[in-house]
């Protein structure tokens, strides 16, 4: 026998036992694990664990250290491990960067790989459409339906539209992301009103593909890698120089990608690039005021803050301080979880909305009308819990806010 | 926890019982949570007891009882963090109130202890109104860490930070500096995702010892991890070549502690970490905390005395140096 054919043969005694080797960008993550201390911060600072409580989510520790390390049974965790919402406070406050978000993830890797009866059937549902359209959401059927339904969002915010900007070696990518892109039209068009406010050269894909985040959040590694493939022809056949996006999701997994697999593209979020590259100054002269003060506080997405960099809350407060007319508290849980992620809401509503919960109190208590927050997830899952427990609270993407700003109708 | 005494030169206001001495006829509540690990009632009032028989300082009298507040719904696996959350809210504290005084009541309990779950934010208010409900002097115990106190220590001291114009910048790990001229002049930090690069007047040093990750112990031996610091023993020997091994008792719990504890960084008068020669390695990094050689907290058990001194002198210290440009 052949080293390989030796190799070969393990291979197929592993996989008759269900255990799957470790793929190479798995293993950092793997030989973290071993650094985990057991001091149970994870546990203590875990919104699902506080929002739940331990017996129904058995927290960040749980899975770290006990859930991790029972190949092959990963199948017996899938009650656990589909709660976690992947706010990444669990890394943040290890004291030994143990990378508790990316074993969640490697362990629904596995189960949806082994015991996919297992996986929750609306996560199959969610994985279906990603296959068929390569996109998380349901593309229009009709697609003057979905201008009429754009024209509407942009007429009652009052924001222009700009046709869609193709071609080729342009500075920068336009990325909406899937939730823009097909529900939330007014945060595409709000990136683009931004854009043509300091003349960016910019395009958008002619052919949107999603960056693979949700189907690594459903388990689904191999259709990950092909919507990542995908999506690296054409961002490398367009010859960009850089990447922005309204999503707080695309903003962390496509940093991701671009390290991962060779793109050389930086990827900045919206409140990035208007820091960073138009700076703070040049913003505020194009500023305009609203009628009569705003009063505002900001959701910081866990995908921004805890995924990518801190600096980007400060990037939001600092653009929101620039306002004129607008008054900005802070509220106390304005980088807690809003139980948007992870797709927990898909299949248990009530998990995600207890997250929630906690930050709608947090909302209330700072007395603001209208909450901001840099991602069409967050945006959409406050919203509707503002709504249903009656709150005349209103939410906005930060980014259609400051583009609302931007643009005077004459 | 089991209810022993422990010497102490703070505490939070909420863990103060008040002065044992002067209530003779005083009755001490030990009173747990379902569910709640960190306080068996019981076990804690025959400790207490057993202490008070021995020193014959009053109160004499003790019980335990256990409250079930059930709060996911059962009665199990529950953090003293979610239960501290949960009365942050107006709303659960009335119930609370309630039952914590019926208790208080059927013992004719004068003092009552209970587990750090006063709040996170609202632990006055809620001292307070227990206070008033039930008559008795009501403080918290310690618990294990991660505790109560300990979040609420951290973001007092994060919040009087940011209100003196201090930035936090969470979530971003120091990379490996380097030293110029004697000078520190940069520091690099790196997120998930990001790098950040700080200009700096003057830097304190506070990276913890092995758990922390500011000293690295491996075969060859001790390194400090982000300037590559002479470290030391807690005899002040040079340690970066001592095998952490050799820094160990063959007794496990004994009195002199282990050598091991002790180590870290040797510092000047102004706790600037210094070179073999004894020299300042740099003129604006100043070190404080647990990375400091010459007390073993597992012994000496004044972790939080140490990091608070040291922290204080080596802030208006490194402050003053970036104002005025020198010590």
């Amino acid at each position: 026998m052949t080293e390989e054919e030796d190799f070969e043969h393990i291979l197929g005694v592993l996989r008759e036992e269900r255990i799957a080797p470790y793929k190479e960008d798995e293993l950092e993550t793997v030989l973290s694990i071993g650094h985990c201390i057991n001091c149970g911060l994870c546990l203590q600072h875990c919104p699902v664990v506080a929002a739940v409580g331990a017996e129904r989510f058995s927290g960040p520790r749980s899975i770290a250290v006990e859930l991790s390390r029972s190949p092959p049974e990963f199948w017996a965790t899938s009650d656990k491990v589909f709660l976690c919402t992947g706010c990444g406070t669990c890394r943040e406050v290890c004291p030994r960067n143990v990378e508790i978000p990316e074993i969640v993830n490697m362990i629904r890797a596995r189960i949806f790989e082994q015991r996919p009866d297992l996986v929750p059937e609306q996560l199959h549902s969610v994985d279906k459409t990603l296959l068929e359209h390569g996109l998380a959401f349901e593309p229009w059927e009709d697609l003057e339906d979905k201008a009429d339904s754009r024209d509407m969002r942009l007429e009652r915010l009052n924001l222009p539209f700009y046709p869609d900007r193709l071609k080729e070696s342009a500075e920068v990518l336009f990325y909406p992301g899937c939730q823009a892109e097909e529900r939330a039209q007014e945060v595409r068009e709000a990136g683009k009103v931004v854009l043509e406010a300091f003349d960016v050269d910019y395009t958008l894909l002619k052919d949107f593909n999603c960056c693979g985040l949700p189907a690594i959040l459903i388990g689904d590694g191999e259709t990950a890698r092909e919507l990542a493939k995908k999506l690296k022809e054409k961002i490398l056949a367009l010859g960009t120089k850089k990447i922005v996006t309204t999503c707080a999701g695309c903003t962390s997994n496509l940093n991701y990608l671009s390290e991962r697999d060779g793109w050389n593209i930086p990827v900045y979020h919206t409140l990035e690039y208007l820091i960073e590259e138009i700076g703070i100054d040049i913003l505020t002269e194009k500023l305009t005021a609203d009628e009569g003060t705003q009063s505002v506080t900001i959701h910081s997405p866990c995908h921004l803050i805890r995924h990518t960099s801190r600096q980007l809350a400060d990037y939001a407060a600092k653009i929101v301080e620039a306002m004129p007319n607008t008054r900005y508290t802070q509220s106390v849980l304005h980088d807690s979880c809003c139980g948007g992620g992870g797709m927990v809401g898909y299949h248990s509503p009530d998990v995600a909305n207890r997250v929630a919960r906690e930050n709608l109190r947090a909302i209330k208590r700072t007395g603001a009308s209208r909450v901001l927050a840099p991602c069409p997830l967050c945006t959409a899952h406050i919203e509707e819990m503002l709504f249903k427990t009656g709150s005349s609270v209103e939410v906005d993407d930060l980014t259609v806010f400051i583009a609302q700003r931007l643009f005077k109708k004459e | 926890m089991s209810a022993t005494k422990k010497p102490t030169a703070m505490l939070q206001q909420t863990m103060w019982p008040g002065e044992f001495a002067i209530d003779d006829e005083g009755v001490m509540l030990f009173l747990g949570i379902k569910g709640v690990p960190e306080l068996n009632p019981k076990v804690a009032s025959k400790t207490f007891l057993e202490s008070q028989a021995r020193s014959g300082e009053p109160p004499h009298k003790a019980g335990s009882a256990s409250l079930d507040v059930s709060l996911f719904g059962h009665e199990s696996n529950l953090s003293t963090a979610n239960l501290a959350r949960w009365l942050d809210e107006e709303e659960n504290l009335a119930t609370f109130v309630e039952e914590v005084k019926k208790k208080a009541e059927q013992f004719g309990a004068t003092y009552l202890a209970l587990p750090p779950i006063l709040g996170l934010e609202e632990n006055l208010r809620n001292q307070n109104a227990l206070q008033e409900a039930t008559s008795a002097s009501v403080f918290e115990l310690l618990s294990f860490p991660p505790s109560v106190p300990g979040f609420r220590l951290q973001r007092s001291l994060e919040r009087v930070f940011v209100e003196n114009g201090g930035h936090l910048l969470i979530g971003h790990q120091v990379e490996p500096c380097s030293i110029e001229s004697s000078r520190v002049t940069m520091v690099s930090a790196k997120s998930p995702r990001r790098m950040v690069n700080i200009s700096t007047k003057s830097v304190v040093l506070a990276s913890g010892k092995y758990i922390g990750g500011g000293l690295a112990a491996a075969l060859e031996g001790l390194r400090e991890t982000v300037f590559g610091l002479m470290t030391v023993t807690s005899e002040f020997r040079e340690s970066g070549k001592t095998r952490p091994q050799r820094l160990t008792n063959v007794v496990s719990l004994s009195p002199d502690s282990h050598s091991l504890f002790g180590c870290g960084l040797s510092v000047d008068q102004f706790l600037r970490p210094v070179n073999p020669d004894g020299d300042a390695a740099a003129e604006n990094l100043f070190a404080a905390g647990s990375i400091l050689a010459g007390y073993s907290y597992a012994m000496e058990k004044n972790g939080l005395g140490v990091a608070l001194a040291t922290g204080y002198y080596a802030g208006e210290t490194a402050a003053s140096n970036a104002l005025e440009g020198g010590v």
